[in-house]
């Protein structure tokens, strides 16, 4: 039996596994579709390949250093890879079982079989995180200052982490995983009436930002965040680190979802005949709220970790000029259906560099980009 | 004999009970339309037929058969963002014909893709595919392997009028050479009207009324609109 459009590099004994079979022919279509643009796939494995020297070179002297305080405080490192290992398995426990109850395969009799392959499927992204994190440990050892007995004990550590969360994730997902959802819940009368609002437009961006921020999204973050409590540090200076990190999270968070949920947001309502000032506002107001009320919380730890009032607020007054210039070109172009990423990332660029250079000068260009996408949306709603 | 028999199915998200012991069955040879308001529990039943979801009670049982062996006699149309974006067409059938166990794709199959204008698609990837084109993709799916049960959830949704009807004269020819029994969940009166062998309204999780072919030929007589007022008299909310 020949089935010629499934690609011959692709071993026959995962002809018994429908679903792995999908997955792998998925992945051959796609290395196909990248082989017909060969340029941009080059470009992009180069750029990668350099990326990664570069970083490696980079951050040996900071790995060295990180290295050496994992192994000073072990139960961290235990606890930062149970944590993330149990977030992991928990997370993709749920997806793999849900994407199977709604598999396209689902009425079929090969693919409601095998449990070991659920099981395989969902240990291996954290297999293969495992052996990459002991590979690095281990290619720590080429650099004269960092031992073998070293290197192996951190990676001891990290595995024993790993193999007490990873069983606590899967078991912790037990109940949840692999139930499809009703698409309806009835509810026939309704408490609230409905009036127009743009109540949910405005919480749009902080929901967002939200969902960012749930712990299997944000486990990198929340390993590294807890890695930076010094040694010794009491429950207070504990939460109070873990605070900051919180707060500057979200700011960052908000400062990227506004342009992402602007296209989203425009692209449901480009039918409608809503005003550039109408949608800017109704999607910004609350996140800017937030963003300043963040912004103040910061100048404050600032403040409490001995900054002078000067520099505290220079400081926020940066951050705020680099929100109102991402915000407006990603509100402006949003509104205007152009592609907004490189232009944004260009001009946040050019503004922190003239402000490393001349005090102001990069407030005032963000000032002037600013106001200059504003009039450029305001000026497409009138044509 | 009957393809398909649903006794007693109980199903239930959270709190909320879908299904409260729902049955039907479907005979060889039949066409049977399941109707009803949205959110009555329409899909969730066809999801419990199909092994989408336990139900909390109750039994399903195609052809005689339950779990596995079932499934080799059941035929399931998808929905169209079920496939998997990055196969082509050729691809998608193979890869169904090998999780239904079968030896090569049924030659009527390829037939009815000929006539259904499928097959210049065949080589493309389904991201490239009108709703109507995956729509297409999907009955097929659900046609592979000559099963005793075809199960299509809004199947004709997105058709054009020449494909509907030649799906329909198709289904028409597997029936009548009682190849298999069609279970179709649908809002179009005018498929209940004009091929339906029996139908049934449901409605806050049981099954609120039953028509037969000749009940329904009645309904047909009696004037135009009977259908549409009867299943709206049947299906008041409180």
């Amino acid at each position: 039996m020949t089935w010629s459009s499934i690609p011959r590099t692709i071993p026959r004994w995962l002809h018994r596994h429908p679903l792995a079979l999908t997955t792998a022919v998925t992945w051959a279509n796609r290395i196909r579709r990248l082989g017909r643009r060969r340029s941009v796939f080059s470009f992009i494995a180069i750029t990668v390949f350099v990326a990664l020297i570069l970083t490696l070179v980079a951050a040996a002297d900071w790995a060295r250093f990180v290295m050496q305080q994992a192994l000073n405080y072990s139960a961290i490192v235990v606890a930062v890879s149970g944590l993330y290992a149990a977030s992991l398995m928990s997370r993709h426990r749920r997806s793999i079982e849900t994407a199977r109850a709604k598999a396209w395969l689902v009425a079929t009799p090969l693919a409601s079989r095998g449990s070991m392959q659920k099981l395989l499927f969902t240990v291996l992204p954290l297999l293969w995180r495992t052996t990459a994190a002991v590979t690095v440990v281990v290619l720590l050892t080429l650099d004269a200052s960092v031992s073998v007995e070293q290197s192996l004990q951190l990676s001891a550590l990290i595995v024993i982490g790993i193999a007490v969360g990873g069983p606590c994730g899967w078991w912790l997902s037990r109940g949840s995983a692999g139930k499809p959802t009703s698409r309806y819940t009835p509810r026939r009368r309704p408490k609230t009436s409905i009036t127009p609002s743009a109540d949910a437009l405005a919480h749009w961006p902080i929901a967002q930002a939200f969902a960012w921020g749930r712990p299997e999204n944000a486990r990198l973050l929340l390993g590294a965040a807890v890695l930076t409590i010094p040694g010794g540090t009491g429950i207070l200076g504990a939460l109070f680190i873990l605070g900051t990190w919180t707060v500057g999270y979200y700011l960052v968070a908000l400062l990227f979802a506004i342009p992402h949920v602007g296209r989203s947001a425009f692209q449901w309502l480009r039918s409608t005949p809503i005003t550039f000032w109408a949608f800017a506002w109704s999607l910004v107001r609350r996140a800017l709220l937030h963003q300043v009320i963040g912004t103040l919380a910061a100048m404050g730890v600032a403040l409490a970790l001995s900054a002078s009032l000067s520099t505290a607020m220079y400081l926020g007054l940066i951050w705020l000029a680099l929100v109102m210039l991402m915000w407006t070109i990603g509100l402006a172009d949003a509104y205007r259906a152009r592609p907004f990423a490189i232009k944004t990332a260009i001009s946040a660029f050019a503004a922190l560099l003239a402000e490393a250079r001349v005090h102001g000068l990069g407030v005032l260009i963000a000032v002037f980009v600013a106001v200059l996408h504003l009039h450029l949306g305001a000026n497409h709603e009138r044509a | 004999m009957n393809v398909l028999d649903v006794e007693s199915v109980h199903a239930r998200f959270g709190d909320h009970e879908v299904l409260r012991g729902v049955s039907l069955q479907v005979a060889r040879g039949e066409w049977f339309c399941l109707l009803g308001p949205n959110g009555v529990g329409k899909s969730t039943l066809l999801h419990c037929i199909v092994g989408r979801l336990d139900p909390a009670n109750g039994e399903v049982r195609i052809s005689g058969k339950s779990g596995s062996a079932a499934k080799r006699r059941l035929g399931y149309a998808c929905s169209p963002e079920q496939l998997p974006a990055l196969l082509t067409g050729r691809q998608c059938m193979e890869i169904y014909a090998i999780a239904k166990e079968l030896e090569c794709i049924d030659g009527d199959v390829l037939a009815l893709s000929e006539e259904l204008r499928f097959t210049p698609f065949m080589d493309a990837f389904v991201d490239t595919y009108s709703l109507g084109t995956r729509q297409k993709l999907c009955v097929l799916l659900g046609l592979l392997g000559d099963p005793d049960l075809i199960v299509l959830d809004e199947a004709f949704n997105g058709l054009d009028p020449r494909s509907s009807l030649t799906l329909k004269r198709h289904l028409r020819e597997r029936l009548s050479a009682d190849r298999c029994g069609v279970l179709l969940a649908t809002h179009s009166l005018d498929i209940v009207e004009h091929h339906a062998d029996a139908a049934a309204l449901l409605f806050d999780g049981v099954v609120a009324e039953r028509w037969t072919v000749d009940e329904l030929e009645r309904l047909k007589s009696s004037g135009e609109h009977a259908l549409e007022r009867a299943l709206a008299e049947a299906s008041k909310f409180d």
